[in-house]
C-alpha cells in the first residue's frame, strides 16, 4: 500500500482493507512498514504496542511471531511499526533483507504492508515485492504527481532488480539517471535491450507487464473524482504502455474521519457508510483477482 | 508497449479500425478531455511537450479518420481491408443483419464491391449508348474507379463475393435483356449490393436524369416482404411509395428485389439520356430510403418518389417486381444515414455519387426521413422515361459505384464535378452539403424546387445526426466546465469562440500562453476582424489550435470560421 504522498489515507485504507479481508475469511497480517512514521496501530484502535517491528529488527534471533499483536478483529493481526527507535526509519540493507525474507515466509493469506510516504528504496522495495502493488491517490494534482513518481520509481527499481539477470545494467543505469519526467525511457530501455537480444527483451517486457499496479482513489468528492482512477490508468497506459488496474474509488466520507478520531476502523464503526462500502468493494475485487485467497502483499 | 508516437491513429484514439465516425468523434472528445492541459490525469505524468504532442496526434487522427477519403487512404497504408461499407452496414444495424443473414458484413461488403464492378461495367456500356448525356466520358471514368475501389476495398468475400460475381456477369448482358439482369438480381443479395446499385443509379440519374421514382419504390420494398416490395415499388411509381415502406428488414430476398428496382432505375437513367429527365436524381432518394432500414425511411422515400413522373415510375415498377426478390432492405441501411445530405446533392444533379458516400457516414440516425426528402427531386425526371427504363432495366448496371463510394478514393471526388457520378466521394455529410451547390450549377439541368427542398431536408437530417453525436460526446465529458450547447449548424464566429472560452473559464492570456498564438491574433479572431487576421493558411492553424484548446472540433471550427471570413472578404 503505497502512494508517494503523505496523508492520503494509506494507513486508513490498509487497516480497513485488512478488516474487510479478514471478515471475508482470510488470515490477514498487517505490517506497518512506515518506519519512523508508524500509526497503523492507532487506525485499528490497538493501544501502544509492547512489541514492534524494531524489536524484531534489532534483536538477532527474534522471531516475527513475537512481535505480532492481535487487533481484536478475528483473523486480523498486526505488526506495529517501530515507534520507539528514532533511527528506525533508516533501515539497513541487511535488516531489510531479513525483514523481506521473513515476511515472505509468514503463513498469512494476505500480508498488507502499509508503506510510508516518499520513494526511498526502503519503501519501493516493499512495494515491488507485492502481488498487488496498491497505489493510493487523491484526486488532487499533488497526490497524482507523487503517485506517478512513485509508480515510475517502482518500475525502475524493478528494472534494476532484474538488470543483472538480463545484462542490461548500463541501460538501466542510464535510464535511472535521466530526469524524472522521462519514464518514456522505459520504451528506450526495452528497445535497446531488444537490439542486444530480442529474447531477453521479450522476457523483460513480460516481467514488467506482470507487475501490475492497482489504483485506489481515496477521498473522491465528486462524481468526476470517481473517474480519476480510470483516467490515470488510461494516461499511464497511453504513455508507458503499461496497464494499471483500478480497484475502486472511496468517497470522501466524514464517517471515515470520525472513525479515525475514535481510533476505530470505519468498517467496524460504521459498516454502512459510503467509505466502508467502497472498501468492501475493493476487497471483493482483490479476492476476485486472486481467485482464491492466497498470500499477497498489497 | 508501444509509445504513442508509434501508435496508429486507431490506437491513438483507442477505437477499433471498424469504428464508425460517431465513435471516432466521441473518442476524440473524450481523449482531448483526458489529455487537456488542465486534466489531473496527465499532471506531472510526462513532459508537457509530450502531452502537447499527443494532443496534436489526436487531432491528426480525427482529421484523417473523419474524412472518408483520407481514412481510406490511411487504411490502405496500414494494409487494412477497405471497410467503408462495413461501417455503413454496421450503422445500419438491423437492416444490415436482416439482409446479411447469410453472410457476414464483410461478405456483404465484398458483394457490394463486386456489384459495383458489375455496375460499372454496365455504366460504361450504357454510357456509349446514352452519348446524348454529353459527358459519357466522365461517366465511364467514374465507374471504373469505383469498381477498382470496390475491388480493393472488399476484403471479405465468401458467398457474398460469389453472388456479386454472378450479378456482374449478368448485368453486363443486362443492358441487352431485362430478363438476365433480373435473374441475376433475384438471387438474394446483400444490401451492400443493393446500395451500390442504388448509388449507381443515382449517378446515372444525375448524368441521365432517369426517373427517380422507380428507385424509391424499391427501397420501400426492401422493408417489406418480396410480394409487398413489388407492390410498393408499383406504388412508388404511382407516388405512394412512401407509405408502403413499412419494411421489415428481415427478408434478405426482398432486399434483393429492391436492388433490382434500383437497377432498373439506373437502366432507365441510361436510357433517358435523350430525355434529360431528372430521374437520375431519383435513384438517390432511394438510397436514402434504404438507409432507414425498414422503417421510417420508407415513408421518406415515398415522399420523394411522388414528385411526379408517375408514369415513369410505373414503367420501372414492373422491373422492380421481377427483381423484387433481390434485396431492397440492405442497401438502405447502409446509405441511409449519410445519404440524406448526399441525396440532396444527387438530386441536384451530379451530386448523386456523393450522396451514396454521405449516406454511409450518417447512417444510423433518423436521417432516413431526410433522405427521403432528398429523393423527391428525381420524381420529376421519372416522367421522362418510364418505358425506357423498363427496357434498360436489363442494363441497370447500376450502381456499383455506390459500393465503390464507400471506399472513397480521392479520384472519385473529382469525378463528381464532372458528372453526376462525381458526388460519390463526398461521403462525409459535411462535404456533401457544399456539393449541392455544384449540382445546382450544372448546365442544362432543369432543377426544380424539389431538389432544393431535398437538399435542405438532407442537411437538416445530417445536422440532427451530428447534434446527437455531439450530445453524446458532451455527456461523456464531465471534468471540464461545460461549454454552452452549440447547435450542430452553428457558425463558429468570433463571438461563439469567445463564449466557449469564457465557459471554459480561461482567459485570452491563458489561451495565448498555451497555444503560443499571440494574444493579438486571438483578440482579432474573437472580434471577427477578418482583415487584420493573417492569411488563411496561418489562420487555419490558429483556429485549429484554438479549437483544440477549447475542446472543440478543430476541423469544424476552422472550416466554419474560414468560410465566414472568406465570405466577408469576398463582399468587400
Amino acid at each position: 500500500m503505497g502512494g508517494g504522498k503523505g496523508g492520503i489515507g494509506k494507513s486508513m485504507v490498509s487497516a480497513n482493507l485488512g478488516v474487510a479481508l479478514a471478515q471475508s475469511g482470510a488470515n490477514v497480517l498487517l505490517v506497518d512498514v512506515d518506519l519512523g512514521g508508524a500509526n497503523l496501530h492507532t487506525c485499528l484502535g490497538v493501544g501502544q504496542p509492547n512489541a514492534t517491528l524494531s524489536d524484531f529488527l534489532r534483536r538477532n534471533k527474534a522471531q516475527l511471531e513475537e512481535v505480532i499483536v492481535p487487533t481484536g478483529v478475528p483473523r486480523l493481526s498486526l505488526i506495529a511499526g517501530a515507534q520507539d527507535a528514532l533511527d528506525a526509519a533508516n533501515l539497513k540493507y541487511a535488516q531489510k533483507q531479513k525483514l523481506l525474507r521473513t515476511l515472505m515466509g509468514t503463513s498469512a493469506d494476505y500480508l498488507i504492508l502499509d508503506l510510508g510516504a516518499g520513494t526511498s528504496f526502503n519503501t519501493i522495495d516493499f512495494f515491488i515485492l507485492a502481488d498487488h502493488g496498491v497505489l493510493v491517490m487523491l484526486p488532487e494534482p499533488t497526490s497524482v504527481e507523487n503517485a506517478y513518481r512513485f509508480a515510475k520509481a517502482a518500475f525502475f527499481r524493478k528494472l534494476q532488480q532484474v538488470e543483472s539477470q538480463y545484462g542490461i545494467e548500463d541501460l538501466v543505469e542510464d535510464a535511472l539517471t535521466t530526469r524524472e519526467g522521462a519514464l518514456r525511457t522505459l520504451h528506450d530501455v526495452l528497445a535497446q535491450a531488444r537490439r542486444k537480444d530480442p529474447a531477453i527483451a521479450d522476457r523483460l517486457e513480460r516481467e514488467l507487464s506482470a507487475f501490475r499496479i492497482r489504483l485506489i482513489v481515496n477521498q473522491a468528492r465528486t462524481d468526476a473524482d470517481l473517474s480519476v482512477g480510470a483516467s490515470v490508468a488510461a494516461a499511464w497506459k497511453k504513455f508507458f504502455g503499461i496497464e494499471m488496474d483500478v480497484l475502486g474509488a472511496i468517497r470522501y466520507d466524514d464517517e471515515a474521519w470520525r472513525a479515525v478520531r475514535k481510533r476505530k476502523p470505519v468498517l467496524i464503526e460504521r459498516p454502512d457508510s459510503a467509505a466502508a462500502t467502497a472498501i468492501l468493494g475493493i476487497a471483493t475485487r482483490i479476492l476476485t483477482l486472486d481467485g482464491s485467497p492466497q498470500r499477497s502483499t498489497p | 508497449m508501444k509509445p504513442f508516437e508509434l501508435q496508429t491513429y486507431y490506437e491513438i484514439l483507442e477505437v477499433p479500425v471498424t469504428a464508425p465516425k460517431e465513435e471516432i468523434r466521441a473518442a476524440y472528445e473524450r481523449l482531448t478531455e483526458l489529455y487537456s492541459p488542465d486534466s489531473i490525469a496527465v499532471y506531472a505524468l510526462v513532459d508537457e511537450g509530450q502531452v502537447d504532442e499527443l494532443r496534436t496526434r489526436l487531432a491528426e487522427a480525427l482529421e484523417i479518420l473523419s474524412d472518408e477519403e483520407l481514412r481510406a487512404e490511411y487504411d490502405k497504408d496500414l494494409g487494412l481491408p477497405a471497410r467503408r461499407l462495413m461501417d455503413a452496414v454496421s450503422t445500419g444495424g438491423e437492416v444490415a443483419h436482416a439482409a446479411a443473414p447469410v453472410e457476414e458484413r464483410a461478405g456483404l461488403v465484398g458483394v457490394a464491391a463486386s456489384g459495383a464492378e458489375d455496375q460499372t461495367g454496365h455504366l460504361s456500356t450504357q454510357v456509349p449508348e446514352t452519348g446524348t448525356n454529353g459527358r459519357p466520358g466522365a461517366v465511364r471514368d467514374v465507374p471504373v474507379e469505383d469498381s477498382e475501389t470496390a475491388m480493393t476495398g472488399r476484403g471479405g468475400e465468401g458467398e457474398a463475393g460469389a453472388h456479386a460475381t454472378e450479378p456482374r456477369v449478368e448485368p453486363v448482358p443486362a443492358s441487352s435483356g431485362h430478363a438476365d439482369f433480373r435473374a441475376s438480381f433475384f438471387r438474394g443479395f446483400s444490401f451492400a449490393y443493393v446500395s451500390s446499385s442504388l448509388q449507381d443509379t443515382q449517378r446515372m440519374g444525375s448524368a441521365v436524369d432517369v426517373p427517380v421514382a422507380s428507385i424509391q419504390p424499391q427501397v420501400s420494398v426492401g422493408g417489406t416482404g418480396t410480394g409487398a416490395a413489388s407492390d410498393e415499388s408499383r406504388r412508388e411509381a404511382s407516388g405512394t411509395v412512401a407509405a408502403a415502406p413499412v419494411g421489415e428488414p428481415s427478408a434478405a430476398h426482398e432486399v434483393a428485389a429492391v436492388v433490382p428496382g434500383v437497377v432498373a432505375a439506373s437502366a432507365t437513367a441510361a436510357v433517358s439520356p435523350g430525355g434529360t429527365a431528372v430521374t437520375g436524381s431519383a435513384p438517390a432518394p432511394q438510397v436514402s430510403a434504404p438507409s432507414s432500414g425498414g422503417d421510417a425511411s420508407v415513408a421518406a422515400s415515398a415522399a420523394v418518389p411522388t414528385p411526379g413522373s408517375a408514369g415513369a415510375v410505373s414503367a420501372l415498377a414492373p422491373v422492380s417486381d421481377a427483381q423484387l426478390p433481390a434485396t431492397a432492405a440492405v442497401p438502405a441501411p447502409v446509405s441511409a444515414v449519410p445519404v440524406s445530405a448526399p441525396v440532396a446533392e444527387s438530386s441536384a444533379s451530379a451530386a448523386s455519387a456523393s450522396v451514396p458516400a454521405a449516406a454511409p457516414v450518417v447512417p444510423t440516425q433518423g436521417a432516413p426521413v431526410s433522405a427521403v426528402a432528398a429523393v423527391p427531386p428525381p420524381a420529376p425526371a421519372a416522367a421522362v422515361t418510364g418505358a425506357p427504363a423498363s427496357e434498360t432495366s436489363a442494363a441497370p448496371p447500376p450502381p456499383a459505384p455506390a459500393s465503390a463510394s464507400p471506399v472513397p478514393t480521392a479520384s472519385q471526388a473529382p469525378e463528381a464535378e464532372s458528372t453526376a457520378l462525381v458526388p460519390v466521394r463526398a461521403s462525409p455529410a459535411t462535404e456533401a452539403q457544399p456539393e449541392p451547390g455544384r449540382a445546382g450549377a450544372r448546365p442544362g439541368r432543369p432543377l426544380g424546387d424539389a431538389p432544393q427542398i431535398a437538399q435542405d431536408s438532407a442537411i437538416a437530417t445530417a445536422e440532427a445526426a451530428l447534434a446527437q453525436a455531439s450530445q453524446a460526446a458532451s455527456r461523456a465529458r464531465e471534468p471540464r466546465p461545460r461549454i454552452p450547447d452549440i447547435p450542430p449548424d452553428a457558425e463558429f464566429n468570433g463571438e461563439l469562440l469567445r463564449k466557449v472560452r469564457e465557459a471554459r473559464g480561461v482567459t485570452l492570456q491563458q489561451v495565448a500562453d498555451r497555444t503560443r498564438i499571440t494574444r493579438m491574433h486571438l483578440e482579432n479572431v474573437e472580434a471577427d476582424r477578418y482583415s487584420l487576421l493573417p492569411p488563411s493558411v496561418y489562420l487555419r492553424g490558429i483556429l485549429m489550435s484554438l479549437a483544440r484548446e477549447l475542446g472543440l472540433d478543430p476541423l469544424r471550427v476552422s472550416k466554419s470560421y474560414l468560410a465566414l471570413s472568406s465570405e466577408k472578404a469576398g463582399r468587400k
